[in-house]
């Protein structure tokens, strides 16, 4: 099976297009530290935000993302 | 844990260059170039205490505001005492990345390096929501694991259709043609092994043009248990893209979506 350039093309679009939790990585990326100091903060966390939990469960990659940057942001705090 | 032979620096290259803002060309370029160069009085210099604790403690403290308009600024000293800092963030993260990784130290100076690029690259992207040292730290560290994902995939995957097939070259491909190379070496394999029979029916249904009813029909389904079908196809391919360490961005780069 070899795929021709243009459906490779329309494969990736499709792709990127799945969005586990209705956020696609690209875009989870970008709101995960907002997130991080929220929870830090122990503010409530809006729909906008709790998407980045939604997403992390469906998404093993970002989940070790997010709990490197959890970690990161804690010992930071710590002092360490 | 390796992630530096010659092909994968090719790759590498080719997503480093790609998109890259105009206001950070000078700085990655300095960044590649000149990794230990620190100006005079810049706050890394003082006891590079960031490598060694892993953790930015000296920086200059700076807000948002002041880390944007330093690092677009067109003054070399300005910009090169905010890079210096933006760096050893980038290396606390990556350290943090590595140690969650298992990997060794190996490779932090490269991944550094990488993550350092990833992060001016989106720069564009920070809507100061967040601390900008926090945004700073989640780039890094994606950019640190997918370094290491792809590290790893290639230490356990089979070579690649496009260096099997073809005889060794003294000539590398252009890097953004190696890069899209790797991408559709790696999609094709994630449907040949790790979609279903059923997945991989749809997919490449779907991919043919056929009208959802015909191809719902043609594997006695209905158009919803369709439309999952082809969902979790979709995801599959997005999770093993991930795994190998590519990201979405690189995957808009490489095919222009």
């Amino acid at each position: 099976m070899a795929l021709d350039p243009e459906k490779i093309r329309k494969l990736a679009r499709m792709t990127l297009e799945t969005r586990p939790a209705g956020i696609c990585c690209g875009d989870w990326i970008h709101l995960v530290a907002e997130y991080v100091e929220a929870r830090r903060r122990g503010d409530a966390l809006d729909e906008r935000l709790l998407v980045v939990e939604k997403h992390a469960r469906a998404c093993p990659s970002c989940a070790s993302e997010l709990e490197v940057l959890r970690r990161l942001v804690a010992d930071e705090n710590a002092g360490a | 844990m390796d992630a530096g032979d010659g092909r994968s620096r090719r790759v590498r290259s080719s997503r480093r260059t790609l998109g890259v803002p105009p206001y950070a060309r000078a700085a990655i370029s300095r960044a590649r170039h000149h990794p230990h160069e620190v100006p005079p009085g810049a706050p890394g210099e003082r006891s590079g205490s960031c490598y060694r604790t892993g953790v930015a403690a000296e920086r200059t403290e700076r807000t948002n505001e002041q880390w944007l308009e330093e690092l677009r600024s067109s003054s070399r000293r300005a910009s090169d005492a905010a890079l210096t800092d933006l760096r050893a963030l980038a290396a606390a993260a990556v350290r943090s990345a590595a140690r969650a990784a298992r990997a060794g130290e190996s490779t932090l100076e490269d991944l550094t390096q990488v993550a350092l690029v990833h992060v001016l690259r989106q720069l564009g992207r920070f809507e100061g929501r967040s601390r900008f040292t926090t945004w700073v730290y989640a780039v890094a560290v994606r950019a640190a694991l997918s370094e290491l994902r792809r590290a790893a995939y290639r230490a356990s995957s089979a070579p690649l259709p496009d260096e099997a097939d073809e005889p060794a070259s003294t000539t590398a491909p252009p890097p953004a043609r190696a890069a899209r190379n790797e991408i559709v070496a790696l999609m094709h394999r994630v449907i040949e092994r790790d979609l279903t029979e059923r997945q991989r029916a749809a997919l490449l249904g779907e991919l043919d043009g056929r009208p959802r009813a015909e191809l719902a029909a043609t594997l006695g389904t209905n158009p919803n248990a369709l439309a999952k079908l082809l969902f979790d196809a979709r995801e599959r391919l997005l999770t093993g893209l991930r795994d190998a360490g590519i990201t979405d961005d690189e995957v808009s780069e490489v095919f222009e979506l």
